[in-house]
């Protein structure tokens, strides 16, 4: 087996090592049998209780969504309570579509008049923007009733922060545009079954996102496993003259550490630029590798998936060389007894897949695997651990 | 309020005709107002179209029932009972107090509500609407809130606080979303009720062991004392001409008045002596706010609805085949006048009901 094929095998038994822990609670998930369905259905459906009880209104739409995500029926007075929350939340389309559900499973005479009601007093918008602009949606003679108010208020909350709206608003007349503004649009909402579709131009929009959408330090810490097989085959000085002393065959762990800079273009793409330090250690034997990074990121929801091109030096010093180096060894003096002292520059490319946990806006706390992979031209490093960190925060909206 | 003695058969023959009226196809009478259940019907209020009727009906155990009725004229289809979160379904006793309805022109009624021991709140519903909502959360306006009353523009909502424990008018406007205290004072005031304008409040202020009425000043907050007396001054409305009607006891305990004043607290002048006192409804003007209804107390005079004109120059009665007739109040439904009211079916009838007549041609 030659070095190359050794090098891209290492490699690939990286990335499937790498591939394995992330998918391992997903096939785990796959195969949770009906019963742990409906434990966790049952869980969720008392935490949506629990939580309407202190008016953690919020929390309730979060319980409903993962229901709704595991995809089992459930049961009307889930659907009336998640229509609940929503109706404090000034979200009038969801409440009518959790009514709908709701009397899908019961054909309940109250939820019935209350959706007559909904349709009775609220109309069906689609403003067609921009997640990238801000839109001032106005009505210049607010609802007298409440409910009706927050359907309002929520509508303007995301056409400010999505640049668009999709649900339903009290029957009324509105206005897309600042009240200083140049330019606005105005529309009436009428009651109805149909959407009514409003494209907005970007003349109406009261700002938008600069080039970048988020920026950001990116730092983490984290422990690493390094392998640097010997080379197979005689590595020479610069002149040609001489054989290096390659070290033999390394593997050992260490500590990881990045720290850089990260500039999202949208908010699903990203590059950073990093700085990388890791070592290895085995017995006497200890490698430090400096490392500067180019990453092209994905940012899909809570991940965080990285793909960058690096170079930079490693160093190593210890004992033990490559079997192909000869120097007139003796029964005492072996190859493991003599001593390397050098350095290296290498570059290659590295993956990484992480997931934000925590939240520290504008920051977000995120574990990453990764592995990395460099190569001298004689030697090859390959890398791979876990490490926590802190990355900048997608502003995302969420309804 | 008289109740007349019952037997055990009658009870026997109405619990029967209560139960075949919850099983059998409904028909309204012209005119009646049904409801599921029993109790006193009473403090009857119009929503501003006349399309809507609502009204209470308590039983005197310590639960008041609030319900909408949808009208045709003067025909009512089966009232909906309003309910507060937390209700408890079926027919039995609610264990809540809703009352005290006033109408915005959007066609939704504000009202007061408490569960059962609990702290009167304001509430809001429209008809149609299977469970009420509450008005002002806590945190906007904490305390218990009550007498909630709605500017004729129907921008703002005049009502009474507790929380600083006595009760003091104050204001929310629906543009600003803004609470506004009018009367911060150590004694209670009470039935705050806009002037035409909206700019001016009339409110009833209890001192010195009586009720007097004052006026204020929405934007100055400055009030002026228009009646009192010996006796209470109480539940002032506005009338199109600008001058103030309220109820006036003075003479004798239990004896009260109809009386008017101008604007300016001059002119006091009687309008009807010895009326009954509805249970918490100011005076119940016509929607022009020319005429004032009423009922009288004597029961010799009590099988009758009367309107007079703020000035006293016209009456009008509306004779009625029923007994001990009271809490009257106008609607205006497509240009027809309807007039609800509560009364006795016969003298010994166990509880007062809810009839509405179409009395445009009187006019």
């Amino acid at each position: 087996m030659n070095r190359r094929t050794a090098s891209l095998m290492i490699s690939l038994a990286t990335a499937a090592f790498s591939g394995a822990i992330l998918l391992a609670p997903a096939v785990a998930q796959a195969q949770s049998s009906a019963a742990d369905t409906q434990a966790e259905k049952f869980r969720l459906t008392e935490e949506m209780k629990r939580l309407a009880q202190r008016n953690a209104w919020p929390g309730v739409e979060a319980k409903y969504e993962e229901l709704l995500s595991l995809k089992v029926p459930l049961d009307f007075d889930t659907h009336r309570l998640a229509a609940q929350s929503a109706k404090y939340l000034g979200k009038t389309y969801e409440v009518y579509q959790r009514l709908e559900r709701a009397f899908e499973v019961k054909a309940d005479p109250d939820v019935k008049s209350e959706k007559e009601q909904i349709d009775s007093k609220y109309g069906r918008v689609k403003l067609v923007g921009n997640e990238r602009w801000e839109v001032t949606l106005r009505r210049p003679s607010m609802p007298f009733a409440p409910d009706e108010r927050k359907s309002v208020e929520y509508a303007i909350m995301v056409a400010k922060e999505s640049g668009g709206f999709t649900g339903m608003l009290p029957v009324g007349h509105y206005i897309i545009g600042a009240e200083d503004a140049k330019n606005t649009r105005e529309f009436d909402v009428k009651t109805g079954p149909d959407f009514q579709e409003i494209e907005i131009t970007h003349d109406l929009v009261t700002s938008s996102e600069g080039l970048i959408v988020y920026h950001g330090p990116v730092a983490f810490a984290g422990y690493a496993f390094t392998a640097t097989p010997a080379p197979t085959s005689a590595v020479l000085t610069a002149d040609g003259s001489k054989m290096q002393a390659e070290p033999a065959t390394k593997r050992g762990s260490g500590v990881a550490a990045e720290v850089g800079y990260e500039l999202g273009f949208t908010r699903l793409f990203a590059v950073a630029v990093t700085f990388d330090y890791r070592d290895l250690f085995e017995s006497q034997d200890q490698f430090h590798g400096y490392t500067g990074a180019l990453y092209g990121l994905l940012r899909p929801g809570n991940l965080r998936i990285g793909v960058a091109g690096i170079y930079g030096r490693w160093g190593g010093q210890g004992s033990g060389v490559y079997t192909v180096f000869n120097n007139g060894q003796g029964p005492s003096y072996q190859r493991k007894d003599i001593i390397f002292d050098g350095q290296s520059w290498a570059g290659g490319a590295k993956l990484s897949v992480g997931y934000g946990l925590l939240d520290f806006d504008p920051l977000q706390g995120v574990v990453e695997l990764g592995g990395s992979w460099q190569t001298d031209g004689s030697r090859n490093f390959f890398s791979g651990g876990i490490r926590v960190g802190i990355v900048p925060k997608v502003p995302r909206f969420h309804e | 309020m008289p109740f007349g003695s019952v037997t055990c058969f009658e009870r026997t023959l109405r619990g029967l005709a209560f139960a075949a009226a919850l099983v059998l196809p409904v028909a309204s009478q012209a005119g009646e107002v049904r409801f599921n259940g029993e109790g006193h019907a009473e403090n009857p209020a119009w929503s501003k179209d006349g399309k809507y009727l609502a009204f209470e009906v308590n039983r005197f155990e310590g639960d008041i029932d609030m319900y909408f009725a949808e009208m045709n004229g003067d025909i009512s289809k089966d009232s909906m009972q309003v309910k507060l979160p937390g209700a408890s379904s079926g027919f039995s006793s609610s264990d809540q107090v809703v009352m005290d309805a006033t109408w915005h022109q959007d066609g939704i009624a504000v009202f007061e509500g408490s569960n059962k021991g609990g702290q009167l709140r304001l509430y809001y519903a429209a008809p149609g609407g299977s469970v009420a909502a509450e008005m002002l959360p806590t945190t906007k306006a904490p305390g218990g809130l009550s007498f909630p009353t709605i500017s004729p523009d129907g921008n703002s909502l005049a009502f009474i606080s507790d929380q600083t424990g006595n009760g003091d008018v104050r204001t929310w406007d629906r543009s600003t979303d803004n609470l506004n205290q009018l009367t911060a004072t150590p004694v209670s005031e009470s039935f705050p009720s806009y002037s035409a304008d909206g700019k001016k409040l009339l409110f009833t202020r209890k001192e010195n062991n009586s009720l007097s009425i004052y006026q204020e000043d929405i934007a100055t907050k400055s009030e002026k004392q228009l009646a009192s007396g010996a006796g209470d001054e109480t539940r002032p409305v506005y009338a199109a001409d600008g001058s103030i009607v309220f109820f006036s006891a003075g003479k004798t305990e239990g004896h009260w008045d109809l009386k008017a004043i101008n604007g300016d607290g001059s002119n006091l002048h009687m309008l009807a002596e010895g009326i009954r006192l509805p249970i918490r409804a100011r005076p119940a003007l016509t929607p022009d706010g020319k005429w004032v209804a009423f009922a009288y107390d004597d029961p010799t005079k009590a099988n009758k609805i009367v309107l007079e004109t703020i000035d006293g120059s016209k009456t009008i009665e509306v004779p009625s085949k029923y007994v001990a007739c009271g809490e009257p109040a106008i609607g205006l439904q497509n240009g027809r006048i309807l007039l609800a009211y509560t009364a006795l079916p016969s003298a010994d009838a166990d509880w007062r009901f809810l009839d509405v007549v179409d009395i445009t041609d009187k006019f």
